[in-house]
Order: C-alpha cells, then structure tokens, then sequence
C-alpha cells in the first residue's frame, strides 16, 4: 500500500539517475515532481465519519482568537434585553478613538466621513424643503417672528450676565438662545401639533455612543443643549433605492493624531440622556450651541469646516445611541433605516443637518448601503442687535425651524 | 552648532535679536503614510515650532498651518575613561501641515529596486543556471575541482 502510494505520487525526471537515487539528497537538486494524493470531495452518502476539528477555546492561537470572538458576536446577538447587549460589547476596555462632534485642526471632515460611513449632500431634503414653503409653516411664522424678535431683544439686553472669559461668553450666549428658541416654539406649537406633546424633551444631557468600523473603535461625547425624542420613527429623507444611499464613502487611511483625535483605554459608554427605560427611543430634533473657541475657529479658518461637519457625527452618534437602547449594533443591523434632525447654533447663524442612518454595520463586506447628511449650513437669523433693533431678520432660518419641529411621523 | 540662546522678552524690555543663527531645514521622505498636506523636516533641537513657521513663510512663502515636532531618542555612550559622549549628531522631527489647501508628496528620488517577481531578473537567473548546469553535464555532476 505504501509502496503504490509511494509511486503513484512521486515521479523522478533528474537527467542524474545515480546521483539521484541516493537517500538523503537534498531535494534542491533532485528535479523531483510530486503529486499530492487525490483527497476525495464530501458529497451525500460520503459524509465524514468524525465531527469537525474545533479550536481550543483557551489557547493563544489565531483560530482560537477567532472562535472566541465568533461566540462573542453570537452571544450578542442572542442576548435577551438592550441591557445585557450593551453590557458584553462595553465590558472589555479597549482602545478608542475619543470623538466630539469638532475638532480645531483642518481635514477632520475627510476621517468623520469614512468613520460613520456618510455621505453629504448640501441641500435639505425635498419633503423639508416642501414643508418649510407650505402654508402651515407659512401661518405660524407669521405670529412667530414677532416673538422670536423679541426673544432677541430680552437675551441681548435683558438678561444680566456676569462678565467672563470670551470662550465662555460665547457658550453662553449660544447655548441659552438654542434653549430659549427650542421653548418657545415648542410651547407654541404643541398646542396643533400632538405629536410635540407626546415627545419627551431633555435637557442639558450629555450623549455618549460608541461603534467600530472595522480596526478602530470610536468613542462619541456629545453636549447638546436640548434633544427631542418620540415614540415613533420619523419618516425616510431618502429610499435605500436611491443613487446617495448606494455610493462609495472614500477612506482615510492615516492615524487620527493627525488631526488631534486621540485615545484613551476604558470601558465605552452608551449613553443617549437617559439611563435605558422602554419608550421614547427614537430621534426627532436635537440642538447644540458652540462648546469650543470660536474665535480660534475663525482665525485658522475652520469655522466653515465645522459647520460642514457637525451634523453628520452628531446625527450618527444620536441614531446609534438610540439604536443600541433598542438592541441594535453593528453585528444586529436596524431593520429600517432611522432619521435624526440635528441644529447647530453659535448665537446669531444656524445651520440645519437632516441625518438619515441606512446602516450601523459600517464593516466592508457589511451592507451595501451608506449613510446620508442633508444640510444646510451657516444661514444667519439677523446681523446684529443694536439701537434697541434687531437688523435684517431673516424669516428663511425661522421657516426651517418651525419646519423641523412640525416634521411628524404621521406626515409619511 | 552655535548654543546662542536669547534672553526671555517681556513687553517693554529690550529686544535682543541673534543675527544668523544656525538654522536649518532639511526635508526627509516620510516614515509613515501622512495626510497628503503634511511635509516632514529635519532640523536642529534649539529650533521651535514658532521658529520653524517663521522660516517657511518668510524665507519661502509658504503657508502654515501648524508644527507638531519631536526629538528622536539620541543614545549617551561612555568611553573607556568613562566620559560620556553622544555618538550621532542630535536632530528634531518638525511636521509641518501645510494651509491654504495646499499638499505636497516627496518625490521618487531613486530607481526602484529590482523586485524578484521581475520577468527579466527570472529569465537571466534561469539562463546563468542553464549555463552552469551545462557544464557539469558531461562530467557526470562532479564539479571541475575533482578534475584533472
């Protein structure tokens, strides 16, 4: 048997055929062709008589590293509440990319695009922009603006602040107009529009969230002012059918220090305001006032690529937040996909971020669609406030608040 | 290497100023992938950050957005009397990211090495063996050491 096998797989073609023929030659010389025995294939009636050979769970090997994991990501899956879900992805410290929705350093814009996987358009959708134009709006902002006007006067002269560092004056100012706006047009309109009433509105909560996109894990801390959340889903910015949910988002391969990102090495934390309770787990609207220097943002001209750039981070980190409180992740994928409005403010200019999350799985052979961000950016409400006046007062960034607000499940 | 180092200016006080310094800019082809609007230099440890965009915008006009430096670790070796002495000149990493959108790649200076996957390299290490082997052949393998 050995002796067939033996000739069945080895055929001599050395032109040396005594030199050859001695044990021990090294093979480099020998000119030998081997065949390796033909291994038959499993097919019905031909089945193997053993189980397959698993890996040690226990040893340091690369199987075993990946079987490990395999039943990580199994046990994830199958865990019964968001809870114990959330628990076995965020018990193991590791390190992550520490992310707020900026960063003062030029080029970020390119490393938040290829993190949350999105794509950008500059123009708000077309059932927001419809909305924004409709008559409905059209009625309210007429008796709004008065209002709104006035809430300028009262936050530039009425309201006693004590004199601080200009950084902080800015925050100030930004974020305790974002507050005031976001109230008065709540408490305005909830009255015609229930859907306002039933939502739960937080108020200076801290947003955690955090996912990985393949290698690198991100750690997202968020300081919105105010956040909206309901107990339905709002409707579709755009179908998965269309040609923005099915492109190519472009990597950015360098090492995020680059661009003053860094890391640390501690347990991640999901955190959307509120500690885990069934209910309002979906995003409606959420605004953030300035938490950085603006001035500086200015001088190194970034201001313009922040503005880019808040929303598409902001907005994904909210949905994912929300989504694992629902028990999703990037190994469960959102069966639908879910939308987020996002404000961003610095006290006079604002900018709209319409974020539609189509998957959380941003690995690459993960799904086959991509994020999208619909914004509209830097739109100031007036130029300045003086002389008891407030100066060209501009009705087209009120229309798109009110718009946001009155944006409801039941419209789609 | 001159050590001049200027006394610490307050505003009012005088204005000591070190008139040609021993500054030094040499760009270095990168170690590692960098943002396309990063350049690397090499450049003397008593050069600063300030002192590194000054001589890009002044001497070259060219726009900075910021410097990142560090200083590779620079081995102390004792001698046989035991004096302590550093064996390589000293040198610090500035990484300069361009403004203004700008992007700089460092260009290919050398030829690239023949790689073994080269169909011309193969082709002749096949022929220099076919000529080798040739010549054994009618002695029957042994080498021409054994020979008369």
């Amino acid at each position: 048997m050995a002796a067939s096998i033996s000739r069945r797989c080895v055929r001599h073609l050395s032109t040396f055929p005594l030199l050859n023929a001695r044990p021990g030659y090294p093979p480099s010389l020998r000119n030998v062709e081997v065949i390796l025995p033909r291994v038959p294939r499993i097919t019905e009636g031909n089945e193997p008589q053993y189980p397959p050979v698993k890996p040690s769970m226990t040893s340091g090997s690369k199987a075993a590293k990946q079987a490990r994991r395999a039943l990580w990501i199994d046990n994830v899956r199958s865990s019964d509440t968001p809870v114990e879900m959330i628990y076995l992805l965020n018990k193991r410290q590791r390190w992550q990319e520490v992310i707020k929705p900026f960063s003062l350093q030029s080029g970020y814009g390119h490393f938040f695009r290829d993190v949350t996987k999105t794509a950008v358009v500059d123009e708000l959708p077309e059932n927001i922009q419809t909305l924004a134009e409709s008559g409905q709006v059209k009625t309210e902002v007429e008796v709004l603006t008065e209002r709104v006007i006035e809430l300028l006067m009262v936050e530039s002269f009425s309201i006693r602040r004590k004199k601080q560092h200009r950084i902080i004056e800015h925050k100030e100012r930004s974020q305790s107009l974002a507050q005031n706006i976001l109230n008065l047009l709540i408490s305005h309109l909830g009255n015609r529009f229930p859907h306002l009433t039933d939502a739960v509105v937080d108020g200076r909560c801290q947003i955690k969230s955090f996912w990985e996109r393949g290698e690198r894990r991100m750690q997202f801390n968020g300081e919105p002012v105010c956040s909206v959340r309901a107990k339905e889903p709002l409707g579709l910015f755009a179908q998965t059918t269309d040609e923005v949910c099915n492109g190519d988002v472009e990597g950015w391969p360098y090492n995020p220090k680059e661009i003053g990102i860094f890391q640390n090495h501690i347990n991640p934390v999901c955190f959307p305001g509120f500690k885990y309770q069934p209910g309002h787990l979906f995003p409606h609207t959420q605004i953030y006032g300035v938490n950085f220097d603006l001035d500086r943002a200015e001088r190194h001209n970034i201001y313009q690529e922040i503005q880019d750039n808040f929303g598409l981070m902001a907005g994904y980190a909210w949905i994912n937040a929300l989504a694992m409180y629902q028990g999703y992740c990037w190994f469960q994928d959102i069966p639908r996909p879910m939308t987020a409005q996002v404000i961003y403010t610095d006290g006079n200019r604002f900018s709209f971020y319409c974020y539609q999350a189509n998957t959380l799985d941003l690995s690459e052979n993960g799904s086959p669609w991509n994020n999208v961000c619909f914004q509209k950016t830097s739109l100031p409400m007036f130029t300045d406030v003086k002389d008891g006046k407030v100066r060209d007062f501009n009705v087209e960034a009120l229309k798109l608040l009110v718009a946001f607000l009155i944006n409801s499940p039941e419209r789609h | 290497m001159s050590y001049a180092r200027y006394a610490r200016f307050l505003p009012g006080g005088p204005q000591r100023r070190v008139f040609f310094p021993d500054f030094y800019l040499k760009m270095v082809k990168p170690q590692r992938e960098h943002p396309p609007n990063v350049v690397v230099f090499h450049c003397p440890v008593q050069m600063t950050k300030f002192d590194v965009k000054n001589y890009l915008e002044k001497i070259y006009n060219v726009p900075v957005e910021r410097v990142n430096t560090s200083i590779p670790f620079n081995p102390i070796v004792r001698d046989h009397q035991n004096r302590r002495w550093m064996p390589r000149d000293e040198f610090k990493v500035a990484f300069v990211t361009l403004a203004d959108g700008q992007t700089f790649e460092f260009p290919e200076l050398f030829a690239p090495p023949a790689s073994e996957d080269d169909d011309e390299v193969i082709d002749s290490l096949k022929e220099k063996e076919k000529k080798e082997t040739q010549a054994l052949a009618s002695r029957g393998g042994l080498p021409s050491w054994f020979g008369i």
